[in-house]
C-alpha cells in the first residue's frame, strides 16, 4: 500500500481511490446482481451465494406468464416508439421551422407531463380510460407510454431539425423534389442522429416504465417491469436478479448499436428553447 | 436585337406596408447577366426567390421563355437557384449532391457520370466527386453549388449573393470564373448582391434597387457616369455633392482636378493619403464642406497638407433641388 502511494505520487494516489468507490458504487450492485442470478445456493446475510448454478434461470424461463411478460414489453417498446416517432416527428418539425402564435407555448406543454408527479397523472389518466374501455389494453398502455415520451421524441428532432437549413430544403426544391422528397430526402436524413437519440430514449423509457403500465395495464398486460414489482415480492431475490438481467439486455444492445449518436451535442440541441 | 429571356410584368409582393417590391418591370435578355444590386432590404432577393418560386407573389406575371411560371411550385420551373451559403446537403458526397436532381429525372446513370464529370471540370473541382460537403473550403463549396444548379441545363440561373460569405480574395477569384463559366455555357444569370464593386465588375446591365423600386437600370458605365437619381449616385462608387444655387453637383473625386494656387485659394488640403495607385486628398471648401479628390500619385507629389489649392471640375451632373430631396 506505501509502495503504492509514493509510487503514483499523492495527487493520483487520492483520485485511484475515489474512481474505484465510484466504480464500486455504480457497478457493485450490477455484479452483485449477476453473481445472484447465477446463484445455486443464497442465503441472506451472505453477500456471495455459497454454490453457482442456472437454477434460477431455469425458474424464470419456465414461468409462461414471465416468459410472456418479455415478449409483451418488447412489442410494447416497438409499438410505443413507431408511434411515437409518426405521432412526434411533424409537431417537431412544425416546431422548429414555423413560426407561429404560442410556440414557445406548445413546446414548453410537451414538459408539462413530466412537471408533476407522475402517479397522480395516471390515476386520473385511469379514470378517463376505464370509461373509455381501454383500461387492461394494450392501446390504453401505449398511450400512457406515449405520455411519457412525447417530450423526448418533440424536443431532441426538433433540435436536429432547427439544424437543417432552410436553403438545404430550397435546394432540393430548386433540383425539382416534392416538398414531400425533400423531407425524406433531405431533412430527415440531416436529422436522423437526434432522431435516432430520440427513438432510443423512447425505447428504453417504453422498456422500463412500471407504474402506468401497472395501473392502466393490469390484469390483462404484463410487461416485464410491472412483473418486476410481483417477482421482487413473491420470490426469492435471485429470481428477481435474474428477471432484472434480461430486462436489462435490451437496453445494453441498444446502448452499444447507437452509441456512436448518443452525444451530449444531440441532447443540448434539443433543450434550447 | 436580343432574345427576350425573362419578362418580368408589374411583380408585387409584399410582407407589410412598407417591406417588399411594388410593380417591378424587368426584362432579362438571353445570355446577359443582370445584376440586381441595392442595400440589404431593397427587395432584391424578394424579387430572385420570386422568380425561383421560393415567394408567392400577390399579382403579375413571370414568363420564362414565354411560358407563364408564377404559379408553378419551385420543383416544376425550369430555373436554378444558388443561395449565400448551406446549398449542399453534407449527408450526401459531391457526387450524391449533383446526382439529387438528375435521379429525380431518371436520367441513366452513365450519362449522369459524365456530366458530373464535365460541370466539375467547368468549375475547375475535377476528382472531388466522392468528398463530403464539409471537405470543401467555403469557395469550393459554392463552385460545386454552380455545378449541381447547372446539372439540371437550367434556362436561367438564379444567384443570390453567391460569394459574399468568402473572403475578399477568394470573392475577386470567383468573380472572373463565374464571367468566364457563364460564356462558356451561354447562361442567362440574375445575380443579387449588395456589393457594388462586385456588380460593376461582372455585370452586363445593373439593376439599381432602392425600397422596393428599380432606381436605374442600365450597363455599368451608363450607371456609374450618368446616375439618374441622387441614390445611385451615392450608392455606386464614390461621389462629392457640391451644393450650388440651383441644386446639388454630383462630382466623382476623380473628376476634381487640382492645381497649386497663388494666393488664398479655393480650398484647403485637410488630409494626404496615398492608396495605392491613386492618392485621396480631401480638401476643405471656403464654405467648410469637405470635398474628396482622387489624384494619379505621381501628381500627389506636389500637394502636401495645409496648402492651399484651385480645383476644377471635369465632369459632374447636377440635380435640381426637388431631386435631391427624394
Amino acid at each position: 500500500m506505501k509502495r503504492l502511494y509514493y509510487g503514483l505520487g499523492k495527487k493520483q494516489f487520492w483520485e485511484y481511490l475515489l474512481f474505484i468507490v465510484f466504480m464500486l458504487f455504480f457497478y457493485g450492485p450490477l455484479l452483485n446482481m449477476v453473481l445472484l442470478s447465477f446463484a445455486g445456493k443464497y442465503e441472506y446475510p451472505d453477500v456471495i451465494p455459497q454454490s453457482y448454478g442456472l437454477k434460477w434461470w431455469d425458474y424464470v424461463l419456465s414461468k409462461a406468464q414471465l416468459v410472456q411478460s418479455i415478449s409483451t414489453s418488447l412489442i410494447l417498446a416497438i409499438v410505443v416508439t413507431l408511434v411515437s416517432l409518426i405521432v412526434c416527428l411533424p409537431a417537431a418539425y412544425a416546431l422548429a421551422r414555423f413560426q407561429f402564435k404560442g410556440r414557445s407555448l406548445v413546446r414548453l406543454s410537451f414538459l408539462l407531463t413530466n412537471a408533476f408527479p407522475k402517479m397522480g397523472i395516471y390515476t386520473a389518466m385511469t379514470v378517463i380510460f376505464y370509461k373509455l374501455d381501454l383500461v387492461g389494453t394494450f392501446a390504453g398502455v401505449v398511450l400512457v407510454h406515449l405520455v411519457n415520451t412525447m417530450m423526448f421524441m418533440v424536443w431532441i428532432p426538433s433540435g436536429s431539425f432547427r439544424t437543417v437549413h432552410i436553403q438545404q430544403e430550397e435546394s432540393a426544391r430548386d433540383v425539382g423534389a416534392s416538398p414531400l422528397r425533400t423531407f425524406f430526402s433531405i431533412t430527415l436524413p440531416m436529422a436522423k442522429p437526434g432522431i435516432i437519440v430520440a427513438a432510443l430514449y423512447t425505447f428504453l423509457g417504453s422498456m422500463e416504465e412500471a407504474q402506468g403500465s401497472l395501473l392502466i395495464g393490469l390484469p390483462a398486460i404484463h410487461t416485464m417491469p410491472s412483473e418486476l414489482y410481483g417477482i421482487i415480492m413473491s420470490f426469492p431475490e435471485t429470481a428477481g436478479s435474474v428477471f432484472a438481467i434480461i430486462l436489462l439486455v435490451p437496453s445494453i444492445i441498444l446502448l452499444i448499436i447507437f452509441r456512436k449518436y448518443l452525444s451530449a451535442e444531440a441532447l443540448s440541441n434539443g433543450m434550447k428553447m | 436585337m436580343p432574345n427576350l429571356k425573362l419578362d418580368i410584368q408589374g411583380l408585387t409582393k409584399k410582407y407589410s406596408a412598407k417591406e417588399g417590391v411594388g410593380n417591378i418591370n424587368l426584362q432579362v435578355n438571353e445570355g446577359e447577366l443582370l445584376t440586381l444590386l441595392g442595400p440589404s432590404g431593397c427587395g432584391k432577393t424578394t424579387i430572385l426567390r420570386s422568380i425561383g418560386g421560393f415567394n408567392k407573389i400577390d399579382s403579375g406575371k413571370l414568363i420564362l421563355d414565354g411560358q407563364e411560371i408564377q404559379t408553378l411550385p419551385p420543383e416544376k420551373r425550369p430555373t436554378g437557384m444558388v443561395f449565400q451559403s448551406y446549398n449542399l446537403w453534407p449527408h450526401m458526397t459531391v457526387y450524391e449532391n449533383m446526382a439529387f436532381g438528375p435521379k429525380l429525372r431518371k436520367t441513366p446513370s452513365a450519362q449522369i457520370k459524365q456530366q458530373i464529370a464535365d460541370m466539375l471540370a467547368l468549375v475547375k473541382m475535377s476528382g472531388c466527386e466522392k468528398k463530403y460537403p464539409t471537405q470543401l473550403s467555403g469557395g469550393q463549396q459554392q463552385r460545386i453549388a454552380i455545378a449541381r444548379a447547372l446539372m439540371l441545363k437550367p434556362s436561367l440561373l438564379l444567384l443570390d449573393e453567391p460569394f459574399s460569405a468568402l473572403d475578399a480574395k477568394i470573392r475577386a477569384q470567383m468573380r472572373v470564373e463565374l464571367k468566364n463559366i457563364q460564356e462558356e455555357a451561354g447562361l442567362t444569370i440574375i445575380f443579387v448582391t449588395h456589393d457594388q464593386e462586385e456588380a460593376m465588375a461582372i455585370s452586363d446591365r445593373i439593376a439599381v434597387m432602392n425600397q422596393g423600386c428599380i432606381e436605374q437600370l442600365g450597363s455599368p458605365t451608363e450607371i456609374y457616369n450618368n446616375p439618374a437619381s441622387r441614390f445611385v449616385a451615392e450608392f455606386i462608387g464614390e461621389m462629392n455633392f457640391v451644393e450650388d444655387t440651383n441644386g446639388t453637383l454630383a462630382v466623382r473625386p476623380e473628376d476634381v482636378v487640382l492645381k497649386p494656387a497663388s494666393g488664398e485659394g479655393m480650398a484647403r488640403i485637410q488630409n494626404v493619403m496615398p492608396l495605392g495607385h491613386y492618392t485621396q486628398i480631401v480638401l476643405s471648401c471656403r464654405n467648410g464642406a469637405a470635398l474628396k479628390a482622387f489624384v494619379p500619385k505621381e501628381q500627389a507629389l506636389y500637394f502636401t497638407e495645409n496648402q492651399a489649392v484651385d480645383y476644377i471640375f471635369n465632369h459632374f451632373r447636377h440635380f435640381d433641388v426637388l431631386a435631391h430631396t427624394a
